[in-house]
């Protein structure tokens, strides 16, 4: 008789033995299965997290676009009050992401460009026929013809009196390229208003409507129709201030500076403004050129 | 109840006995057996029959002895005789019928088979040859060169030594014979084979392929390792029986939960 009891115990052994390297060669299988998925989701994590970035770079740029698109007008409102110059405010916009802005060049400088010119071209003539200003005049005076724009829908006194001070000079030379998208846009604005004003003006010859016709022709740098609708305006109204002023500085813009100062001394004599005045003394001391 | 048991029966056709009644006739086995009878009918000095320990050389002279010791003069030594003297005088007593009671030297012997004139060359079968001692060796092969006498010597093939390279064997022995242990489908031969000899059906069906596939990787098919391994699969078979416990094991065919239990009280498992 075995002692099957006793054998029975030793079979079990002998079976938890033999399982012992199935057993180890799974768990080793295991454990390299799960560490290679636990490397794959790592890697996957670290590219989504760079695709997220990138996502988030591209977001912030237009994001930033975007702001900077219907930003400009509150910005330069308080550029203006805090008496700084606009550029400065500029760059401080530039400085934390020096690559978007890099990228926005590359993206947005030549759309805008032929957008320009195009809006450059059809722009209609009203009463004079002009030359058509170069490309890189109309790309320089855009800025200050948004500013003006800006100035009509939220007039402040202020605001006007600091962009006046302002040198263009160092505007056209401030002025980022990215800034262009913004510029096109209000221009295109603006180009619209002027048609629309000088149809308006046809039909009713209001004075108002002129001098703002010659305002944004001399923000635009077109001196001639800046001129003539001056011109219009005095003829229509000789005592608007402003209109006076934008004749005489136009007339300087041309050339005529002795015209300008000889048109400037009639009309103080006339009106004693202390601002045709100060604008008098700059001309003739050569500051206003 | 024991001798019904179809278990007990079973267990009984494994015992370890070397009996020429249990000789399985395999093809190859077949083969070699009258190869080796074609061998003593020719004049040959010497026949060496070799192989691992299990694979049947014991069986082969036994069977052979039993084939032809009606029919020609065949004198089988299971037991070596280690003793020259006595090796001598029992050889003098079967073979020339010469009883000697005093110390017989080989020259003695020598003397006494030359005078011996044999209608039939008697054969020798000497089992376990490899504890004879080299002398003894020796002798026994200057007695085959009277071509008087004709030795069988089967002899374990050891690693150690490889007795067919041994000079003497090398120059003399014209034929020499290797057993082999069984392939997967000679044993399960061999295990039905034995299981129907003694007319247990029932257990004979029990060995599928996989089973005798488990019992052949246990034992590399050797017959002896075999017949111990399932003489205590049926002794284990017999204990459940006996405990009423059969349920816990199949019965429609071998249980390899039994023939590891079985291969573990042999040894063949080390748990």
């Amino acid at each position: 008789m075995l002692n099957t009891h006793d054998l029975e115990k030793r079979w079990l052994q002998y079976k938890i033995k033999s399982y012992i390297p199935y057993l180890v060669l799974v768990l080793t299988l295991i454990f390299i299965l799960t560490a290679v998925v636990f490397f794959m989701n790592d890697s996957q994590e670290d590219s989504n997290k760079v695709k997220n970035n990138s996502v988030q770079r591209t977001e912030q740029t237009s994001l930033e676009k975007q702001e900077e698109k219907t930003k400009p007008v509150q910005t330069k409102v308080q550029t203006a009050i805090a008496n700084k110059p606009i550029y400065q405010t500029k760059e401080d916009k530039k400085e934390p992401a020096p690559q978007i802005s890099s990228t926005q060049n590359n993206v947005i400088l030549k759309p805008s460009m032929d957008f320009m010119k195009k809006l450059h071209t059809s722009t209609p003539d009203s009463y004079h026929p002009t030359s058509i200003p170069t490309k890189k005049k109309t790309e320089k005076k855009v800025v200050k013809k948004r500013k003006e724009v800006s100035k009509q829908k939220v007039p402040k006194e202020e605001y006007i009196e600091i962009e006046a001070q302002k040198p263009i000079q160092e505007i056209k030379e401030k002025a980022p390229q990215e800034q262009k998208v913004q510029i096109t846009i209000k221009r295109r604005e603006s180009e619209n208003d002027i048609k629309e004003v000088i149809k308006r003006f046809q039909k009713n010859n209001n004075p108002a409507l002129s001098l703002f016709a010659a305002k944004k022709y001399y923000e635009l740098g077109n001196y001639k129709q800046a001129y003539n609708y001056a011109l219009v305006t005095n003829k229509i109204n000789n005592d608007i201030e402003e209109s006076w002023l934008i004749f005489a500085k136009s007339l300087v813009k041309l050339g005529k500076k002795e015209q300008a100062l000889k048109t400037l001394h009639e009309y103080i004599k006339y009106s004693h403004s202390s601002n045709a005045q100060v604008l008098f003394d700059e001309i003739q001391r050569g500051k206003f050129q | 109840m024991d001798e019904n048991s179809i278990f007990v029966n079973s267990k009984n056709v494994f015992l370890d006995t070397v009996n020429p009644k249990d000789y399985v006739q395999l093809d190859r086995v077949s083969t070699i057996y009258q190869s080796l009878q074609a061998s003593i009918q020719r004049a040959l000095k010497m026949i060496l029959l070799y192989g691992k320990p299990g694979t049947g050389k014991s069986m082969f002279l036994t069977k052979l002895y039993d084939d032809l010791h009606e029919v020609r003069p065949i004198f089988l030594y299971q037991t070596p005789i280690i003793d020259e003297s006595e090796f001598y005088r029992t050889l003098a007593k079967d073979v020339c019928d010469v009883s000697i009671d005093e110390e017989l030297n080989f020259t003695q012997f020598m003397k006494i088979l030359e005078d011996k004139n044999f209608e039939e060359v008697p054969v020798v079968l000497l089992d376990e040859a490899q504890l004879y001692s080299d002398a003894l060796m020796e002798k026994i092969r200057l007695l085959s060169d009277t071509r008087k006498i004709k030795f069988v010597i089967a002899l374990h093939k050891t690693e150690k030594e490889d007795l067919i390279a041994k000079e003497h064997f090398q120059t003399r022995i014209w034929e020499s014979i290797e057993l082999e242990n069984s392939s997967k489908s000679e044993l399960k031969i061999y295990i039905q084979k034995k299981l129907m000899k003694a007319n247990c059906f029932d257990t004979a069906s029990m060995f599928n392929t996989k089973v005798v596939n488990k019992i052949h990787k246990l034992t590399q098919g050797n017959y002896r390792e075999t017949n111990k391994l399932l003489y205590t699969l049926f002794a284990l078979y017999e204990t459940y029986e006996k405990n009423q416990q059969l349920h816990k094991v199949t019965v429609n065919q071998i249980s390899p939960k039994l023939i590891e239990m079985a291969a573990i009280h042999t040894g063949l498992i080390d748990a």
